[in-house]
């Protein structure tokens, strides 16, 4: 004979349906901080690739930047160069541009309101200049 | 299965995930509070980057902004002889390389080839620095294209002279030891202080992974500051039709050298300052030593007959004499003080007006005789000989004159027509621009404003007077008009005449001393005046040291000077004073 009290069913059934609950409890408990830490950690890395996008543009914005700066140096140096005389009457010479001494009989004489000289001539100013 | 074994089990992966909470803490613990001062700099140095901001060197500008001195972007590229490849590959590099850059393949073969140096292995080597920026930029492409390894480009700086020889000897060059700079000469030289960057400071900023800076991250950031920018009182057209006049001097007199120095008499700014022979600060592989020296400021000359008028005037403005005293020229042979004085042609009694046309050393002589001693000593040092003007540059001649007690008997008569006294050509425009101003000097100025570049605040160099020599203005008048007979038919400067402009001239013959005595082979002929004569907007000198030929001042330093002074009327667009006939 089996004299050892046996639980009852009802009381067994309850206690097993709070140890499914506690279980449960945990799981959701321990789902919730995951999706926590997940949500987190990929809204840093989200943040972290976005900030990288931003600063690899802004890099790319000043090496641009430096870069038209010393085209800028280059082509300023490249102008005065050019502008040198020897350069200058080589062109004209190239070109076979009109800057030379006119012929008397090309020089037209104005007389121009209010271009005195000191002693209060009228003045003649020539109209071209030879680069020979 | 009992209740208490779930339990218990529950209790035990609790513990278990407690304890190991715990752990995390106390190591986060350790980590960020109890090392920190250990691990965290070492952490800095991996996100964070030292860079080194360099500032760049002063430029140099003329008076209207046109550039003297620039840098130039450049490219210095350099190669890994672990990357390129074994020796056929090396040989291709330096021919590609060779034709290129112009440089010897032979030397790059063996830099490129070269693996290990005393065990150790060579990282990098330099093929060419300081490679013009389009040129490099066309080899970068082909490098490229061609899928050379190991070849790298790195941007530079080179100091450049855009106008090649305009100017050098007055802007100088510097040279680089290593990275150092170190200026030889000239502007650079004497405001390397300004025009240096000021020293370079690191920045430390944070990375990404990437190496690209953050901009939100921790950043001490410090730029390079760079030097100031210096505006010259030089004219950059002007000097070239200085420079194009000396040239022509040069090719028809083949002188040592020759020079020449344009002023405004008002300001004493000076618009040319030219010699020749001169040198390409660009290109200095057959650069003569002796070029480069900036004779005007370092050399001297007598300067016999253009030193007349300076006396004279004060003479006239002493009151001693006027345009009309006559004076017995003693015939052209004079026997004064145990030595004989001799003019070009015999005089007999001539005004103080002929005197100066003609150039008489006997009748300046006895006009200075009146003046005495002291007053000529003391006006010679008003005019500023013997003494430096305020040009920066050094070294600079001070010239001679003596001091009073050591003058002897001949001094009185030597000293007034430009013999025994040395002079630069700088201080002898400076004198001259007391007869072109209205009697009051003016000191000599070369740098117009300093810039600078970051604080874009200006620092102008005031104008400044030496003084007022001629008091009478009725005195500086007459010298003019005396000044502009000698530009006429009859006067000695009539080569320096201009067409349609009244021009205050005088020429200057001296020959030079060499080894104890006058030479009479050798002499500087040299020509001085301003133009328009009543108004004038500049002063120009002319000298020309042991020209062939002929050794007068008006023959050789004349035609030069009309020319350049034709040209720069033009240029300045000032009206003629004479009407056209």
């Amino acid at each position: 004979m089996n004299l050892r009290a046996r639980k009852s069913s009802v009381r067994r059934r309850k206690n097993k349906k709070n140890e499914k609950s506690l279980i449960l409890y945990a799981g959701i408990y321990s789902f919730l901080l995951i999706c926590l830490f997940s949500s987190v950690f990929g809204a840093a890395l989200y943040f972290d690739g976005q900030s990288e996008k931003m600063n690899k543009r802004i890099s790319t914005i000043d090496l641009n930047s430096y870069k038209l700066q010393r085209e800028i140096q280059h082509l300023k140096i490249r102008l005065e160069n050019l502008s040198r005389k020897d350069n200058i009457i080589f062109k004209i010479r190239q070109y076979h541009l009109g800057l030379q001494t006119p012929d008397p009989f090309q020089v037209v004489h104005l007389n121009v309101h209010g271009t005195n000289d000191y002693s209060g001539n009228k003045v003649v100013r020539r109209l071209a200049y030879n680069t020979r | 299965m009992g209740r208490s074994s779930y339990a218990a089990r529950i209790i035990i992966i609790a513990l278990g995930l407690i304890l190991a909470f715990i752990y995390i803490i106390i190591h986060l613990y350790n980590v960020q509070i109890v090392q920190h001062s250990i691990l965290y700099p070492k952490a800095k140095k991996k996100y964070t980057a030292v860079k080194k901001n360099h500032g760049m060197r002063g430029q140099i500008y003329d008076k209207n902004g046109h550039l003297l001195v620039g840098n130039i972007p450049s490219i210095n590229i350099r190669a890994n002889p672990q990357l390129v490849g074994e020796k056929d590959k090396c040989r291709e590099l330096a021919g590609f390389f060779a034709r290129k850059l112009n440089i010897d393949p032979t030397i790059i073969f063996r830099r490129l080839a070269t693996k290990t140096r005393k065990g150790r292995k060579i990282c990098e080597v330099v093929i060419k620095n300081l490679v013009p920026l389009d040129e490099a930029e066309k080899i970068k492409e082909e490098v490229y294209d061609r899928k050379f390894k190991g070849i790298y480009f790195y941007d530079s700086v080179k100091r450049y002279y855009p106008k090649n020889e305009l100017l050098a000897n007055v802007l100088g060059f510097i040279n680089m030891d290593q990275l150092k700079v170190v200026p030889v000469s000239g502007i650079e030289k004497a405001y390397n202080s300004l025009l240096s960057p000021i020293k370079t400071k690191a920045s430390i900023f944070e990375r990404s992974r990437k190496g690209i800076p953050l901009t939100y991250g921790y950043n001490k950031l410090a730029e390079g500051k760079s030097g100031k920018d210096i505006y010259l009182t030089i004219s950059e057209p002007i000097q070239e039709i200085v420079e194009e006049e000396l040239d022509k001097i040069m090719e028809q007199w083949k002188p040592k050298a020759a020079y020449a120095v344009m002023v405004n008499p008002k300001t004493g700014s000076i618009l040319a300052m030219a010699q020749r022979p001169t040198f390409d600060p660009n290109n200095r592989l057959n650069m003569h030593p002796d070029a480069w020296r900036n004779r005007i400021v370092t050399d001297g000359l007598e300067p016999g007959s253009t030193m007349k008028p300076l006396v004279i005037c004060k003479a006239l403005d002493l009151g001693l004499v006027k345009p009309d005293t006559k004076f017995f020229c003693e015939n052209g042979y004079w026997f004064y003080g145990g030595w004989p004085l001799r003019d070009t042609h015999s005089y007999s009694d001539i005004d103080v007006t002929t005197i100066v046309q003609k150039s008489s050393n006997i009748g300046t002589a006895k006009i200075a005789l009146e003046m005495g001693e002291q007053r000529l000593y003391h006006l010679l040092r008003q005019y500023g000989f013997g003494q430096q003007t305020n040009i920066p540059f050094q070294p600079e001649a001070t010239g001679i004159l003596r001091k009073l007690k050591n003058w002897d008997k001949l001094s009185i008569t030597r000293f007034p027509i430009g013999h025994g006294v040395l002079a630069s050509p700088l201080q002898l425009i400076g004198a001259y621009t007391a007869l072109a101003n209205k009697g009051e000097r003016m000191n000599l100025r070369i740098v117009d404003q300093i810039v600078d570049t970051e604080t874009e605040d200006v620092y102008k160099y005031p104008v400044r007077s030496a003084g007022q020599i001629i008091e009478n203005k009725w005195a500086v008048k007459q010298i003019i008009d005396m000044m502009k007979l000698a530009t006429k038919q009859g006067g000695t400067a009539w080569r320096g005449s201009i067409p349609n402009y009244e021009v205050a001239g005088k020429t200057g013959t001296a020959q030079k001393w060499i080894n104890g005595a006058y030479s009479h082979s050798k002499h500087f002929a040299s020509f001085i005046g301003f133009v328009p004569a009543d108004n004038p907007a500049f002063v120009l000198l002319v000298v020309v040291d042991e020209p062939r030929g002929s050794c007068y001042g008006g023959v050789v330093g004349g035609p030069a000077f009309r020319d350049i002074s034709l040209k720069t009327l033009r240029y300045l667009d000032i009206p003629e004073t004479k009407p056209t006939e």
